[in-house]
């Protein structure tokens, strides 16, 4: 998050209507506890005996999938990263291969940004042409910085079932707008379906 | 592993609530009025209570203002309480902040309920991208960029009340030469 962005939020905080300043009178205690045992009494027959789980959304849970400790230092700090493409072919048609990070790698996010992802070191456009259960294959349309493959393969990393972006699966046919750094593409809005928005800050971020 | 007893879980629930509870209810009182904030945290409670085992570890107040989130919509969509709920609040006092920053004020207002509604998780709630992601079930990269795209838009219309010659009487490092 940037300077700029603090002071924002901060300034923002001060419109809170519930503001410390100007906090209203908390539910009284009382009624706290009487809502909670009304709740509680209600079904206690049911909840408390293992039942069938009830529907979730599977987001809640979804793995988010970026390297944001290395993003988190390439952008803080400047730090050179270098990608692993072994697979890239320097002459004619080549592949690029990349990997989705793992489940836990994201602690933290760093707040979507034109300027960290103008930052970055790998970006292109390309539609996914193949979703295998160990890689999803996209076509590049458009680089924008770090390469001129034709095609990428975004490999799933072991312990994970299906390679996917901050929790949603890749869809073959679909378009998207992908960051790598350090061989792992970036998620936290850093890539991502393409859109026309989402279109119009890479524009930005890579012009020129 | 063996399965947590009654009491287990009956711990377990308390010691969410009790780091919830407090969280839960300003966010309702942001968005409704004090009788309609109370019916809904009653609701609330009653879905984490029913659906605890799935109140995850991490990520837990997100998730419960995501459930927030719903019931407070499935209270307004019935058009009596939405009746009540309007006639309340204009019994509301107007924010007393307003008077303190009305450039924000009136630029945030110009916002769409969407945008609004992503500020109000940012600088409100203060949630991370990831989290407002979990309460409004979008993907993390679109509300990363959808909240890039919000707080954009509100400094636009800052910087247009700004370039108003007759705005900004309370910034007083501000210049007065209206740029266009």
């Amino acid at each position: 998050m940037t300077g700029t962005d603090d002071q924002l939020r901060t300034r923002l905080s001060a419109i809170d209507p519930l503001h410390p300043t100007t906090t209203p009178e908390p539910l009284a205690r009382y009624r706290a506890e009487e809502i909670l045992e009304h709740a509680m009494g209600t079904i206690t027959d049911t909840t408390l005996t293992p039942a069938a789980p009830a529907p979730r959304t599977r987001r809640f849970r979804a793995p988010l999938l970026a390297a944001a400790a290395v993003l988190a230092v390439a952008a803080a700090a400047g730090v050179a990263v270098v990608m692993t493409d072994g697979d890239a072919d320097p002459g004619g048609s080549s592949t690029l291969s990349l990997s989705v990070g793992s489940g836990d790698a994201m602690s933290s996010c760093l707040q979507f940004d034109v300027a960290i992802l103008a930052g970055m070191p790998i970006a292109f456009a390309g539609t996914a042409t193949e979703i295998s259960a160990d890689a999803v294959t996209i076509e590049v349309d458009r680089w924008y910085r770090g390469g001129d493959a034709d095609v990428v393969w975004v490999s799933v990393p072991d312990g994970q079932t299906s390679a996917a972006l901050d929790g949603v699966s890749f869809q073959a046919g679909t378009r998207y707008l992908v960051t790598a750094t350090d061989g792992v593409v970036n998620g936290c809005g850093f890539s991502g379906e393409a859109s026309p928005e989402f279109e119009a800050a890479y524009a930005e971020a890579f012009a020129g | 592993m063996t399965e947590p007893s009654d009491l287990d879980r009956r711990r377990r629930f308390d010691d969410i609530i009790g780091c919830v509870y407090v969280p839960l209810q300003r966010y309702l009182r942001r968005r409704a009025d004090v009788p309609t904030a109370e019916d809904v945290l009653g609701d609330v409670l009653l879905v984490l209570w029913r659906r605890a085992d799935d109140i995850p570890s991490e990520g837990t107040l997100a998730w419960c203002y995501a459930v927030a989130r719903r019931c407070l919509a499935n209270n307004l969509r019935g058009a009596q309480r939405r009746a009540r709920l309007l006639t309340r609040l204009t019994e509301l006092p107007p924010p007393p902040t307003e008077e303190s920053d009305p450039d924000l004020v009136a630029a945030f207002d110009a916002l769409s309920d969407a945008d609004r509604e992503l500020l109000r998780l940012w600088a409100w709630e203060q949630l991370a991208p990831r989290e407002i992601a979990q309460v409004l079930d979008i993907s993390p990269n679109a509300a990363s960029i959808r909240l890039h795209r919000a707080t954009g838009r509100l400094r636009r219309h800052l910087a247009k009340r700004k370039d108003r010659p007759a705005g900004g009487q309370l910034q007083g490092q501000r210049g007065t030469e209206a740029s266009r």
